[in-house]
């Protein structure tokens, strides 16, 4: 089982090599969709310990770590292809002309919108604040103020490898996630557990799951293959085709 | 009882050392003695071999450097983790991590200006004294010194990074792509980048402060900094190390860094990295500026200048004679010298506002102290009470040692005076019915409880009961003292008693009207380097100062400091 194993992780490794060089002249593309869904049962968001800002009070916001639909969809599970520090990646035209469009992570009644923020290196960000009270948005790498109903621009240079935390100090309850990647092959499940990434090019390619929760999402059936201790599986990509990886089971028990 | 004795010793020993543990102390001492009879010449009167001793350290290098004065708290490798650490808060930077707080570029890396600046300014709000005494190169040294460390931390980020992400091996880590990869990855997050243009800063005027606090306000200064800037807006609050930290109580006059309009202005624009203050990009310039006005008007210029540790001239007066009294006439004569103590563990207002005098007849030295102190706490008999005490530090030589109670090869003298070894409370005084009756080395061991039976009480127990006082701890508090202590220090944690025959210090204090008034007196000559610095007229020693608050649980390294000052002791 192990040499069976190896053999083939082996192989994949050397397609993955093959793919990669491929990539860059590879201009057929297919796509990647999916559901997560939990199995077993998990406590609704319930409200945060909220004590100063009597709008913030009043907003009664919740703790959104682990949000799951009433079906059992669990929403903001991060996906992502993995890319090697050398790797390059072909960008579909629909994704190039993206790249200037700004991505915008907002304050919504004391919580941040959307609560992971998917953003290139280079895509313009803007950084909003639609609440009647002052926010700070701190990234690690920058810190900004956001005042009411204002906006501050910004943009990240350098990758991460997997989502970065961000707060808010002046209100240390909210919470969110940001995903930098050099790539736009990144998607957050919806409130229903699904997600899709689009015109994916064609090929092997390793992805990365991953919740804010357990952090990487080890062990997961995805596919033919199941993910490792860093959440990353390996997926086939098809030219024209979309690959459904049907329903991905989460057991509640890792939460 | 035993226990409740033995914690009183305990206790008294932390007020003195900064260094709980009674075993290192002795590990400590002993290096110290031998440090100071192998270091120092018997007659250590003659200053011309205490300069010699220090000529034989050059210290030039950053490395050196950094290991004397930077290393007991910032520790060897730069990671903020010094022997003095766990008694500093703030904490001291880790310079391998970065986020150094007072930037004047966008990308949050500091300037070679902007570490000079706190080198040389200090950084009041925390234990970070100025460093003005060192030369301009020796300054230049140490910054050098910072940006290496930070070099390596961001070295080791990567190299982590590479490791666990990517997988990669030492050799391939060590193969020249790899290698220059990392380099490039140590250039981006070691080199400081833009930096905005600051408009020209006029004079304030009640517009701009008015408008100021508009923008105080609609940008959400005041979700931390609170209505009136007192620092009191907002719930509790982290850094990025998870240590708590509060937004600034403007009103102190207390900045981090520079509070003059320029810095303040860049500090504003680009918040302060690793706190939860926040850069301000999307305010304008114009927007800014008032801020800054509007921020300054909340305190005086004499605060923020006073706010910052700085070195006195402390002139010791040649008389024809001395007097010890707390009133003598002769302190009406001689100026009292301000020296602005900050805490080791930041509070507000920790500052006790300490007067020094001194006086002497070519004999004796008297030192006159007076500071306020709202509170009497004169007794550390019970495991939660703690004690009022100041002591003085002495230093004899060209290049003054660490702060911190010096080094092995640079030896510091140390005065103390303590609220609790001058009215001598016993556990006896202060609980009189409590019984000794089972303590195990006794000679005259008594079973049951019984009031006022021989063997119940400490004082009627042989001295052989009692191990600290039979073998000479002088921690023991015995009834025959003054107020006064001579110990000796060679570095953090290293506090040392001198020998009951050097103690030489005599001191007592007097509280009154929230205010406590200590007065010491030494014989200026020494019998021996054992009994400390050698004071001759019209020579100079660095001098420093320390005071601790009961009230506020002070002891040991909880206490407020000065940076070194000069005695000039008059011909």
């Amino acid at each position: 089982m192990y040499i069976k194993q190896f053999v083939i992780k082996s192989l994949l490794g050397l397609a993955l090599l093959g793919a990669v060089s491929e990539n860059v002249s590879s201009a057929d593309w297919g796509s990647l969709k999916g559901r997560f869904v939990v199995e077993g049962e998990l406590p609704q968001p319930s409200p945060l310990p909220v004590s100063k800002d009597q709008f913030c009070i009043d907003s009664h916001p919740l703790d959104e770590t682990i949000i799951v639909g009433e079906d059992g969809g669990l929403a903001n599970v991060v996906v992502f292809i993995r890319l090697g520090r050398r790797d390059k990646i072909d960008v579909h035209p629909d994704y190039a002309a993206k790249l200037s469009v700004p991505v915008v992570l907002d304050n919504v009644a004391c919580h941040f919108r959307p609560h992971v923020t998917l953003v290139r290196t280079g895509q313009p960000m803007t950084l909003k604040n639609s609440d009647p009270v002052g926010h700070n948005t701190n990234l690690g790498v920058f810190n900004q103020i956001i005042p009411s109903e204002g906006e501050s621009q910004t943009k990240i240079d350098r990758a991460a490898p997997l989502p970065i935390p961000v707060s808010c100090n002046i209100h240390p309850f909210m919470k969110g996630f940001v995903l930098v990647q050099d790539h736009p092959y990144m998607a957050a499940s919806d409130a229903d557990g699904t997600f899709e990434i689009e015109n994916i090019p064609a090929g092997k390619r390793v992805f990365t799951f991953w919740h804010e929760q357990p952090g990487p999402l080890k062990d997961l059936k995805v596919g033919e293959d199941t993910t490792d201790r860093r959440g990353q599986a390996e997926v086939t990509i098809k030219v024209g085709e979309t690959l459904d990886l049907g329903v991905i089971t989460i057991p509640a028990a890792i939460f | 009882m035993a226990v409740i004795r033995e914690r009183q010793v305990e206790k008294l020993a932390r007020t003195y050392v900064l260094n709980v543990y009674v075993l290192a102390m002795a590990i400590h001492g002993s290096l110290l003695c031998q440090e100071l009879s192998r270091g120092q010449p018997s007659d250590h009167k003659h200053p011309e071999h205490a300069l010699e001793q220090d000529s034989a350290l050059p210290i030039s290098s950053g490395k050196e450097l950094y290991g004397l004065h930077c290393a007991g708290c910032h520790g060897e490798r730069g990671d903020g983790l010094g022997i003095a650490a766990p008694y500093l808060f703030p904490k001291p930077r880790d310079f391998r991590a970065g986020r150094f707080r007072l930037v004047s570029s966008a990308n949050n890396v500091p300037t070679r200006d902007d570490l000079q600046a706190v080198l040389l300014r200090g950084m009041p709000g925390s234990s970070m004294p100025p460093w003005g005494q060192l030369s301009q190169t020796e300054r230049d040294a140490l910054v050098d010194e910072i940006m290496r460390f930070r070099q390596a931390g961001a070295r080791d980020t990567y190299v982590n990074q590479l490791k666990e992400y990517e997988d990669l091996t030492d050799e391939e880590i060590a193969e020249q792509e790899v290698q220059e990869e990392i380099d490039e990855y140590v250039q981006e997050f070691t080199t400081p980048g833009e930096s905005t243009v600051v408009p020209k800063i006029g004079p304030p005027t009640s517009e701009s402060i008015a408008h100021g606090k508009e923008v105080y306000v609609k940008y959400g200064c005041i979700s931390c900094h609170g209505p009136t800037g007192r620092g009191d807006g907002v719930q509790a609050m982290w850094d990025d190390e998870k240590m708590p930290t509060s937004p600034r109580d403007f009103a102190l006059g207390i900045f981090k860094g520079s509070p003059e309009p320029a810095p303040l202005y860049r500090r504003i624009a680009y918040g302060m990295p690793g706190t939860p203050m926040p850069g301000s990009s999307s305010m304008s310039p114009e927007q800014m500026v008032d801020l800054v006005h509007y921020i300054r008007s909340l305190s005086t210029e004499a605060e923020r200048t006073q706010a910052v540790l700085t070195r006195q001239r402390i002139v010791s007066r040649a008389v024809n004679k001395l007097a010890d009294d707390f009133d003598a006439r002769i302190w009406s004569s001689v100026r009292p010298v301000a020296v602005r103590l900050t805490p080791l563990w930041w509070r507000n207002n920790a500052d006790p506002d300490l007067q020094i005098q001194a006086i002497h007849d070519g004999n004796t030295m008297v030192l006159r102290f007076t500071w306020q102190d709202e509170t009497l706490d004169e007794r550390a008999t019970k495991t939660e009470s703690f004690e009022d005490a100041v002591a003085v530090e002495l230093y004899q030589g060209d290049t003054e040692p660490f702060l911190g109670m010096g080094s092995l090869k640079q030896p510091v003298d140390v005065w103390f005076w303590d609220a609790d070894r001058q009215t001598h409370t016993t556990v006896e005084d202060q609980y009189p019915r409590v019984v000794d009756d089972i303590y195990p080395f006794s000679e005259e061991r008594v079973e049951t409880a019984d009031y006022h039976r021989p063997g119940t009480l400490t004082n009627n127990q042989p001295d052989l009961s009692l191990p600290a006082l039979a073998s000479g701890n002088q921690i023991v508090p015995i009834r025959t003292r003054t107020g006064g202590t001579d110990l000796a220090a060679g570095g953090p944690g290293s506090v040392t008693f001198h020998l009951p025959k050097s103690q030489i210090v005599t001191a007592k204090g007097r509280w009154r009207d929230g205010r406590w008034t200590v007065v010491m007196r030494r014989p200026m000559a020494v019998e021996s380097p054992e009994e400390g610095v050698s004071l001759v007229a019209g020579e100079k020693v660095s001098i420093a100062f320390a005071v601790w608050n009961g009230i506020h649980q002070d002891r040991d390294g909880q206490k407020s400091f000065s940076v070194w000052q000069d005695l000039e002791i008059e011909p």
